[in-house]
């Protein structure tokens, strides 16, 4: 009974969604008129995503097994969760007002959200491969729903079937995988699974012939869906079709929260699988993984660079260098020691704090009344001289594509210089040159949007909304952005502890 | 030094500008008088950033070898990356040449920028910060971020007050030069992974294994040899200079191509003395081809703008021979060079900006005859192009002759090749002047001439003054650099017999150290 | 001859992946219609459901009977939200014809 209590007490972020979800629900139905309950719910949202948060944070900090060993909470899942939950709150908070103007709107969306929130905390606190995929599957749900919700959209309709059919396809996939893995270890518990094939006893453990193979492949299955989620080559080709059909707050959710979700369980694994005190020792199946990881994200930094070289629509364009980045993530990763897994966790904080800065100021960029389109700014040569009229906004763009380019010193260098060293320290001299050169081609076009800002001629004069919830992540990011080079110790050093008990260091 | 000790004297310099920049982003921008305001801001942000450097110099000490005014803080947690500024007699006379031009700059830019005046001054005034860092680091990374900092601002001024073609020789620029550091940005990250640090003290004194240093050497010479910039890898340098306003093209002459040279004096030669050793005659080789090649097509040139850009790229031919040579001579000679060069080509980007101000040309053959209309810039123009050929008594002479002694100690050949373009750079030059001062006045228009205003004739007489300041007593600057200097002859010391072929004079004349 | 009419648990892996297979192909290379899409999804999830419940014999273990329970579920929900979406699109389309989905390029 205690320990039942103890496990509850544990949860209580995940129950306090659960019955917030519930209670939406239920007041959806009492409300009078839609449009006053979604500018209510709107704003208790606000409170609801802080509440959660200081329950998050008052979190214990030492490990512990939750429902018979289903989920984990540790600093580590703690810090994943305030971090979903800060970008859901940034993200959020801007497109609240968005959404009006894209004619998106409604009690649902609030249910949605906080049903996708719920699905990646229980992600993040997963240590099983079934309450992964329990938590998978609710927040993949939540977000079929919310990328369709423009549904008088041709176009949305086509990116939420595209996004439906291979978002489906890919958790089958991750069944598969899943099964033949259960098959081989006989247990889908992710310690159990670190530790026998980390152990490479497998064969005695378990009577199953081929158990190693079998393992190996159901790894491999599992990781070509995580690829998927995080869109990496070749299982990239969803994100510039899903971006490009739905509204811009709903990309810029889908952009990180889920990606980050992913990469924290794949973090967690690889510690588990590859750690540098098993990765000498790993069975000759797991040998393969961090070559084969390795080669795709290489790919997806070249394919994201070149991809976005031709793309005039900001959100293909989003979707290509996100692609890119997401690569040199993975890079970090795949490496599977400290060093690396740190580069990667610094940089996809940097991502992150750079690109909530850019989804936010692009929201606050509309079309003016009486021009041909309507809503947020679409083209990227729809920034074209936009210095001359909104200085601010166009400086702050501007510092935002200096730092995705990676130049000093600007907080994109910083997880670039990170993740090269990783590289240079594990033997990977070469890669380290093609890394540093793909992203002297990315500048090519992060200079040319910085270009269009400041030196050529506005053919359409855009307004700027200016409501507080637009400026707060603004300048929360731009700090984060331009401050890093001088006070980056707290987030560095916490990175670092992180890592180092994920590796059991 | 004492009242000053453990002040961060340089730190308060680096940052002086940037934190202007910030003050003046603050004013709040209305049409009409705060324009004024925030010129004014800034000049006295430069201003005092000047004044505080002289300051700097006057508590120097040339006689010790040291950096001084150290300052040396963590940083980068978890990696041995510090904060650690220090500067010795050569990083001194840039950061001199630095603070002192870039008020100049903010004043040769009062009238000529038209629009965007506020963010022009800030992007001049982070320019200033970026750079001034660059010199004063004691860190390998820092010093990367710093010179790679200076990009950005440089790309904005080109392309937002350049030419026509700005956009092209924007990227032009930038381009380039990014290519190149992404392979000293390998090479520095190469370094701490083998060495554990980035002190630049530090990895002076580590031997690297031969093999080692060859490739090292390359990447960095990649960098510097693009920035400064050697015969090969020039063409950037022109584009950027005929687009670019008057004060980008003063900033970039001025002081940002001299940061490869510094990189060369500070990295380079104390790291990888094999590895410089080894690919010393190539340098001088292209030097050499650099020196003649640039002067014989800045011969055919039609264009000021891009004949002083090619002056400019046979100047810095002899800034890489002098280096090369590892003669104390040679050494001197091209710091001074690109001390002179500094002044001299800033001024000379100012004087073409003054004529395109009134004629709105840039083409040689649209003057003729100026000097009945505008005799105190004739004057003017005539000692800066004095200054340029490297008449006696002026600041081009120490460095040019200097080189040429330090040349003349390793190889009498070369010398030949280098004096060609001294010859060759009076041809040009003085035809130059002709063409433009001189002649008939063919043009109505230029009777509307008017000469220089107070404002610009007094820039331009700060800027001949030093050029003969420089030229007439040089001793000033060399007594500075004999420390620095020395220490970086010691890593050749054991090899300075084999460097010298036998074509050694043994009694040459060799400027004593003693009498300096 | 009579351990290769035994029907034994390689039997039951061979037939979970033939259907997998069937169901991965379904999608590749269905160029007509979703609806098909969905049904193959299905057949996945059916691969799955016989693999989990083959080992969970073999290995006296529960939690793979227990795992199919809730894909079950998952599946059903997620075919629903799919549905949905589908109707939407047909309603703007008036087909499901994959063809149709070419606004989307670049």
């Amino acid at each position: 009974m205690g320990t039942i209590l103890r496990d509850l007490l544990c949860f209580i972020p995940e129950l306090t969604l659960g019955g917030l979800i519930l209670i939406f629900l239920g007041g959806a139905v009492f409300l009078k008129k839609e449009t006053q309950g979604s500018v209510l719910f709107g704003k208790v949202m606000f409170g609801v995503l802080g509440m959660v948060g200081i329950l998050v944070l008052l979190q214990n900090l030492e490990p512990l097994y939750i429902f018979n060993r289903l989920f984990i909470s540790d600093t580590y899942t703690i810090f994943v969760k305030v971090l979903v939950l800060s970008i859901t709150i940034c993200i959020y908070s801007f497109s609240f007002s968005s959404l009006k103007s894209e004619k998106v709107i409604g009690v649902e969306l609030y249910v949605f959200i906080l049903m996708a929130l719920l699905g990646m905390f229980m992600v993040i606190g997963s240590n099983d491969f079934l309450s992964f995929y329990l938590g998978m599957e609710l927040q993949n749900i939540a977000f079929y729903v919310l990328v369709s919700f423009k549904k008088d959209s041709l176009k949305n309709n086509e990116a939420a079937i595209k996004y439906f059919i291979l978002g489906v396809v890919a958790s089958g996939i991750f069944l598969f995988g899943a099964s033949l893995l259960y098959g081989a270890v006989g247990s889908l518990n992710f310690q159990d699974i670190g530790n026998v094939l980390g152990a490479s006893t497998l064969e005695s453990s378990s009577g199953i012939p081929y158990a190693l193979f079998g393992a190996g492949v159901g790894l491999l299955f599992i990781m070509v869906s995580f690829l998927f989620k995080v869109s990496i080559v070749p299982f990239h080709m969803w994100a510039p079709d899903v971006y490009e059909g739905s509204p811009l707050p709903i990309v810029a959710f889908l952009a990180f929260a889920p990606k980050v979700v992913i990469l924290s369980v794949i973090l967690r694994l690889w510690a588990l699988l590859f750690s540098e005190t098993t990765v000498f020792v790993a069975s000759s199946v797991l040998k393969v993984f961090p070559p084969m990881i390795m080669g795709a994200s290489l790919l997806s930094i070249i394919v994201g660079t070149f991809g976005a070289f031709g793309q005039s629509n900001i959100k293909r364009f989003l979707a290509y260098t996100g692609i890119s980045h997401m690569g040199f993530v993975v890079l970090g990763i795949s490496l599977g020691n400290y060093s690396g897994m740190h580069a990667a966790l610094v940089y996809l904080l940097s991502y992150i704090i750079m690109g909530i800065g850019f989804f936010a100021s692009l929201g606050a960029l509309r079309y003016p009344p009486g021009f041909s389109r309507i809503g947020i700014v679409k083209d990227l040569s729809d920034l074209k001289g936009l210095s001359k009229t909104h200085p601010g906004m166009s400086f702050s763009l501007a510092i935002l594509m200096i730092s995705f380019a990676g130049l000093p010193p600007l907080i994109g260098f910083f997880s670039k210089l990170y993740l090269l060293l990783s590289l240079i320290e594990t033997g990977f001299v070469g890669i380290a040159i093609l890394g540093g050169l793909s992203s002297v081609v990315a500048a090519v076009y992060y200079l040319r949007i910085v270009k269009d800002l400041y030196f050529e001629d506005a053919e359409v004069s855009l307004e700027v909304v200016t409501p507080l919830s637009f400026f707060i992540p603004l300048f929360l990011s731009l700090g984060g952005t331009v401050f890093f080079c001088i006070y980056a110790e707290p987030v560095l050093l916490y990175v670092s502890i992180l890592m180092k008990m994920l590796l059991g260091r | 030094m004492d009242i000053f000790d453990g002040f961060p004297l340089l730190s308060l310099l680096i940052f002086l500008p940037f934190f202007g920049a910030v003050f003046v982003f603050l004013i709040p921008q209305t049409p009409g008088k705060t324009e004024k305001n925030i010129k004014n801001t800034a000049l006295f942000i430069a201003g005092c950033t000047f004044m505080f450097s002289l300051l700097i110099w006057g508590q120097f000490d040339p006689s010790l070898g040291s950096y001084q005014f150290v300052e040396n803080k963590e940083w980068l947690p978890g990696l041995n990356i510090r904060y650690s500024l220090g500067i010795d007699g050569i990083s001194l006379f840039f950061v001199l040449l630095t603070t002192s031009l870039i008020p100049l700059c903010i004043l040769g830019s009062w009238e000529s920028i038209k629009h965007q005046q506020k963010e022009f001054l800030i992007f001049l005034l982070v320019l200033e910060t970026f750079i001034l860092g660059a010199f004063c680091v004691l860190d390998l990374l820092l010093f990367y971020i710093f010179f790679e900092g200076t990009l950005i601002p440089m790309f904005l001024i080109i392309g937002i007050w350049g030419g026509e073609r700005r956009i092209y020789a924007a990227f032009k620029f930038f381009f380039y030069t990014l290519t190149g550091s992404i392979f000293m940005f390998i090479a520095i990250l190469f370094l701490y992974f083998k060495t554990g640090t980035t002190s630049i003290p530090d990895l002076a004194l580590y031997p690297f294994e031969s093999s080692l240093q060859v490739w090292l050497w390359l990447a960095f010479f990649a960098s510097f040899a693009i920035k400064l910039p050697m015969f090969p890898f020039h063409t950037w340098l022109p584009e950027a200079h005929v687009e670019a306003p008057t004060v980008g093209s003063m900033i970039l002459a001025g002081i940002l191509l001299k940061m490869g040279g510094y990189g060369f004096l500070r990295i380079s030669l104390p790291f990888f003395p094999e590895a410089s050793y080894r690919f010393a005659p190539y340098v001088c080789g292209l030097s050499i081809i650099g020196i003649v090649y640039a002067s014989l097509v800045a011969l055919v040139q039609r264009d000021i703008k891009k004949l002083i850009a090619y002056s400019s790229i046979a100047h810095m031919g002899f800034v890489t021979l002098g280096i090369f040579t590892f003669q104390r001579e040679g050494l001197n000679g091209s710091i001074l060079q690109m001390l002179s060069h500094g002044v001299l080509s800033s001024g000379l980007f100012l004087c073409v900006g003054i004529l395109y101000e009134r004629v709105h040309s840039r083409d040689i053959e649209a003057y003729g005859g100026i000097v009945s209309f505008m005799p105190l810039f004739s004057v003017f123009f005539m000692s800066l192009i004095l200054g340029a050929i490297g008449l006696p008594g002026t600041a081009g002479f120490v460095g040019e002759f200097l080189v040429i002694l330090g040349t003349f100690q390793v190889s009498p050949l070369m010398v030949v090749g280098a004096g060609f373009g001294i010859i060759l750079s009076a041809v040009y030059m003085l035809g130059l002047y002709r063409k433009v001062v001189f002649g008939p006045v063919e043009k109505i228009r230029f009777q509307k001439l008017k000469d220089l205003s107070m404002r610009e004739g007094s820039l331009l007489f700060f800027f001949v003054g030093c050029m003969f300041w420089m030229g007439l007593y040089p001793n000033s600057f060399i007594g500075a650099l004999h420390q620095p200097i020395s220490k970086i002859l010691e890593y050749y010391g054991r090899q300075q017999d084999a460097l010298v072929p036998i074509f050694k004079m043994k009694n040459s004349i060799v400027f004593n150290e003693r009498e300096l | 001859m009579n351990q290769l009419l035994t029907i034994g648990l390689s039997h039951y892996l061979c037939v979970g992946g033939l259907l997998f297979i069937i169901g991965i192909m379904g999608i590749c290379l269905n160029r007509t219609n979703v609806i098909l899409m969905l049904m193959a999804v299905e057949v996945i999830l059916l691969a799955v459901s016989l693999n989990f419940i083959a080992f969970s014999a073999f290995l006296f273990d529960l939690m793979g009977q227990v795992f199919v329970f809730f894909v079950l579920t998952v599946g059903a929900a997620e075919t629903a939200i799919g549905l949905a979406i589908l109707v939407a699109f047909f309603r703007n389309q008036g087909t499901v014809s994959v063809q149709d989905m070419e606004k989307l390029k670049g």
